[in-house]
């Protein structure tokens, strides 16, 4: 127990002594090194905080732990390092300071994790970019002017430019699904590029169950069934006591349409035309539609569009365009205007499983049933607008179709 | 065989066969029946559940209860039958043919009578 104490003591006059040392050394901050952001936070015992670096060249995280612990752990790899994958991490006591390379894939992870010996640890960090390290590739890499957003390196690798980026806001942890943007033109003409998908609609976690009751919702709500049965009152006849009570050795009798007669009514029939309506929540047939697409994405079967032109009006020339595209045997094509050009209309009305709907009709049966789904672009952006407004919107006071003063 | 038995028939009986040495089944079947053919792309079928969100993704100006073929006092309704003939009764019961009116409002007495009266929930 005295040796604990003495080398806590110990430790403590270490830290003041490495306090001071880190005061010296502030002030010794090499004057290349470019000031860009301070950033100070509290992180609990055994937490994580994470930070994305966009910023190209070589950066330099000096983070300073005010009070208690705080390691500093990054990747390019993952958005989230922590400390079993990292690529590069300072988890001294006191301050740390991480040399990010200008070659590390952008967005940069930052994790910075408070360890557990103490309750709540306060961080300062400081991020500056250091001029002097331009080499020959950097110079290449940082050749577009200051302004511009710097872009991401597309994970595929390929050379082609990202056309689309999401119009609404993604979340910091997430990163916009990429997918590649066709066109209709040619038989086997080249993807033109990438479009940026908002990872909200396009990625979301893939609850079958969810999807199977919106399946079935849809098909029973509208169903309304028909089948009727008379019963002992509705068939002609039957008013009057076939024979009397007692003494005609017969079984006892009050109608000759009760249940039990041929010809009699039935007793538990079906009755009337019946409905089997019923509503999901708003919330829950939103989540439907999301799944169903991010379902698509993630098996393919989604397709990217830049617009409807095809060259001919001609079926076949459609029908080679998916054998030849290996798009599967039914394709759901979706655009948002209800006028569609002359050629896509012609030759999609005679196909069976080559069907064209407006972005209004979109529908998770339709979805599951048509093994490929075309969208168009501005299809994307209506289906992410109206999609994505669930997740930020207030609980109806009154149903929606009644105007809202904040609700075009 | 059995056909002597059938013929042999006496008033109050009503089998068929008094005699059988075979196992005939009943059901006479000389060939396997084809399997039915169902075209899976109709066009109602292709078209099946279009529209279905016309409101969360058509701004709300119609409801999918809308999209509701049938008759008026079921469309975007549900209920048990006590339920759903009062409703008819409320929106169409004026316009009904007289015979199918009576049967109508007898039902609906019957089955008050039946949840209202009788059994343990009343």
């Amino acid at each position: 127990m005295a040796l604990c104490w003495g080398g806590l003591l110990v430790f403590a006059a270490l830290s003041r002594a490495l306090g001071s040392l880190q005061l010296s050394e502030e002030h010794s901050v090499p004057e290349e090194w470019a000031l860009l952001h301070v950033v100070q936070g509290h992180i609990g015992a055994g937490n994580y905080s994470y930070l994305r670096l966009n910023h190209e060249g070589r950066i330099i995280l000096h983070m300073q732990s005010l009070k208690g612990d705080a390691d500093l752990y990054v990747s390019d790899k993952t958005l989230r390092p922590n400390f079993d994958s990292y690529k590069l991490q300072s988890t001294t006591c006191g301050q740390d300071v991480v040399v990010v390379p200008g070659d590390f894939l952008r967005p940069v992870g930052i994790g910075i994790y408070g360890h557990p010996s103490y309750m709540e640890s306060e961080f300062e960090m400081k991020v500056f970019y250091d001029q002097t390290a331009l080499k020959q590739g950097e110079i290449e890499k940082n050749s577009y002017p200051s302004d511009e957003t710097p872009e991401r390196a597309p994970p595929s690798g390929s050379d082609l430019p990202v056309l689309r980026r999401c119009d609404a806001d993604i979340p910091a942890h997430l990163a916009p699904t990429q997918t590649w943007l066709e066109s209709l033109a040619g038989l086997d003409s080249e993807p033109l590029g990438v479009v940026d998908l908002h990872p909200d609609v396009f990625s979301v976690p893939v609850r079958l169950d969810i999807l199977h009751a919106v399946e079935v919702w849809q098909r029973n709500f509208k169903r309304i069934s028909h089948a009727k049965v008379k019963s002992r009152a509705e068939v002609s006849g039957g008013g009057r006591k076939p024979w009397k009570q007692k003494g005609s050795g017969r079984a006892r009798h009050g109608s000759i349409r009760s249940p039990l007669w041929r010809g009699g009514g039935v007793a538990h029939g079906p009755r009337g035309p019946t409905s089997y309506y019923y509503m999901l929540p708003m919330k829950v047939r939103v989540q439907g539609l999301k799944i169903a697409l991010t379902a698509k994405l993630a098996q393919d079967y989604l397709h990217i569009v830049d617009s409807l032109d095809i060259p001919t009006l001609d079926p076949h020339y459609l029908q080679d365009l998916v054998k030849h595209r290996q798009w599967g045997d039914s394709v759901l094509i979706v655009d948002v205007s209800e006028e569609f050009p002359q050629n896509i209309l012609k030759a999609t009305e005679n196909l069976k499983t080559v069907n064209i709907i407006p972005a209004i009709g979109l529908n998770v049966h339709s979805m599951l049933k048509h093994e490929s789904l075309v969208l168009t672009l501005e299809a994307v952006k209506f289906l992410e607008k109206k999609l994505l407004w669930h997740d930020v919107r207030y609980t109806p006071l009154y149903p929606f179709k009644l105007p809202y003063s904040d609700l075009p | 065989m059995s056909v002597f038995g059938g013929l042999l028939s006496r008033a109050g009986t009503f089998c068929a066969r008094h005699f059988s040495t075979g196992t005939c089944a009943r059901i006479r079947m000389h060939a396997i029946p084809k399997l039915k053919e169902v075209d899976r792309w109709t066009e109602k079928r292709s078209m099946f559940g279009v529209y279905d969100n016309i409101g969360i993704l058509g701004d709300f100006k119609a409801h999918p209860k809308d999209l509701i073929k049938g008759p008026v006092w079921l469309r975007g309704f549900r209920g048990i039958e006590l339920q759903r003939l009062i409703r008819k009764k409320r929106m169409v019961g004026d316009r009904m043919m007289t015979e199918d009116k009576h049967i109508l409002d007898k039902r609906i007495s019957f089955l008050y009578r039946r949840f209202n009266r009788y059994g343990k929930h009343r």
